[in-house]
């Protein structure tokens, strides 16, 4: 054993209090940064640790040089609080459904990223597990998140076929339980009235297919809709709409929602 | 009143589930140690907070995004790393926050007792 050293930093990694303590900790960054940048026109939000800088115009290099301030602003808050900030894990990302493939890279002002090598702006940005693209189209997103279920169905079929190992009522809970939370990760954000996605259903049905033949054993040939039944799972459209209608009646993303959605969900409340 | 006692347990829970809750629960406790603390998450502040999941942060990031496209403007976004987070959360500052956020010394000394003066040995 070591001797006593005290402890004066740190919240505790995976404590359940620690989120709390640090979203207080942090709190006065976002007054700060609000108050210093009215002028500018940039927004934070933030996650726990995962702060990003918001800002709109009508040029992407317009919105280069107001991120390059908030930035510096950023770093210099998080440095009076004792937090270092690491610039080489900054990440820039423009949102452009445009045409153009104008896509800027910015001198961040700090090293790495300043002189000769500039910060250049990502084709996909991963944020909170979601897979953001330039259009918000979240093919890149589903396609992600479908691949890795596809690959948890398949690793799952040496736990049991058709004459043994796991019954298809435990076979169905494994999936429902570990898979399809997993493949619906994010649904609200390309799952809405008048989005297109039907290429996210496309690649999730037949996720969901290959799980429902495992699950009853039937043939590879077998009708989808047929097969989905008899293994007791919801078609992913209505699995999702299902889902959709889970938000409490208070929530504040609620606002946020087209009125036929809202009126949707009031209805079958 | 078992907060100025120091016992653990349930109080906690309860506590903070208070505190975060937003200025109209702040309202309702009157007369509870939290009742000058209200107003001190900024609404664009996710994690750790009922109704505040990663889920709605990237929902509230995409209509950002819509709205901003549908007044012909293009969004972009710089997103940070800080290195180390939850370890280099310095426990005076933490302290010096709450008290200026206005929580009673009550509660800042139940923090402080959790926090300050503790050490740590490895083997």
């Amino acid at each position: 054993m070591s001797d006593l050293r005290l402890a004066d930093v740190g919240v505790g990694q995976g404590s359940a209090l620690s989120p709390v303590l640090s979203t207080l900790f942090i709190a006065p960054i976002m007054k700060l940064f609000k108050l210093q940048t009215i002028r500018l026109g940039s927004t934070l939000l933030s996650y726990v640790d995962d702060g990003t800088a918001v800002t709109q115009s009508k040029s992407l290099d317009d919105n280069n040089a107001v991120l390059k301030q908030a930035y510096a602003i950023l770093f210099v808050l998080f440095a009076a609080l004792g937090l270092v900030l690491e610039h080489d894990k900054t990440e820039l990302f423009h949102f452009d459904r445009s045409h153009s493939d104008h896509n800027p890279p910015l001198d961040l002002g700090y090293a790495p990223y300043t002189g000769d090598r500039l910060l250049t702006p990502k084709t996909y940005w991963r944020y909170l597990g979601f897979y953001f693209d330039r259009k918000l189209l979240f093919t890149e997103h589903v396609q992600y998140y479908a691949t890795k279920s596809f690959s948890t169905v398949q690793a799952m079929g040496m736990l049991g076929n058709s004459t043994r190992g796991l019954p298809p009522l435990e076979k169905r809970l494994l999936y429902h339980a570990c898979v399809l939370p997993i493949a619906t990760y994010g649904f609200r954000l390309w799952f809405f009235e008048g989005a297109k996605n039907k290429t996210a259903f496309k690649i999730l049905t037949q996720m969901q297919r290959k799980a429902a033949l495992w699950i009853t054993g039937a043939f590879r040939t077998s009708p989808t809709g047929g097969t989905e039944a008899l293994a007791g799972l919801i078609p992913v459209h209505l699995h999702l709409r299902k889902l959709a209608t889970t938000l409490s009646d208070t929530h504040p993303i609620r606002s946020l929602l087209s009125n036929p959605i809202r009126s949707l969900l009031r209805g079958s409340c | 009143m078992a907060l100025a006692m120091g016992k653990w347990g349930c109080w906690l829970a309860v506590a903070v589930h208070v505190v975060v809750r937003g200025k109209e629960a702040m309202h309702n406790v009157n007369g509870s140690p939290f009742r000058k603390a209200y107003n001190i998450v900024d609404p664009n502040q996710f994690g750790g907070i009922r109704q505040r999941s990663t889920e709605d942060a990237g929902l509230y990031l995409t209509h950002l995004v819509c709205t901003g496209w549908a007044r012909g403007l293009k969004t972009s976004v710089i997103a940070v790393d800080i290195a180390q987070f939850f370890s280099s959360i310095n426990h005076d500052a933490l302290m010096a926050i709450l008290r200026k956020q206005g929580f009673l010394p009550l509660v800042v000394n139940f923090f402080a007792s959790y926090l300050v003066g503790r050490s740590t040995s490895y083997t």
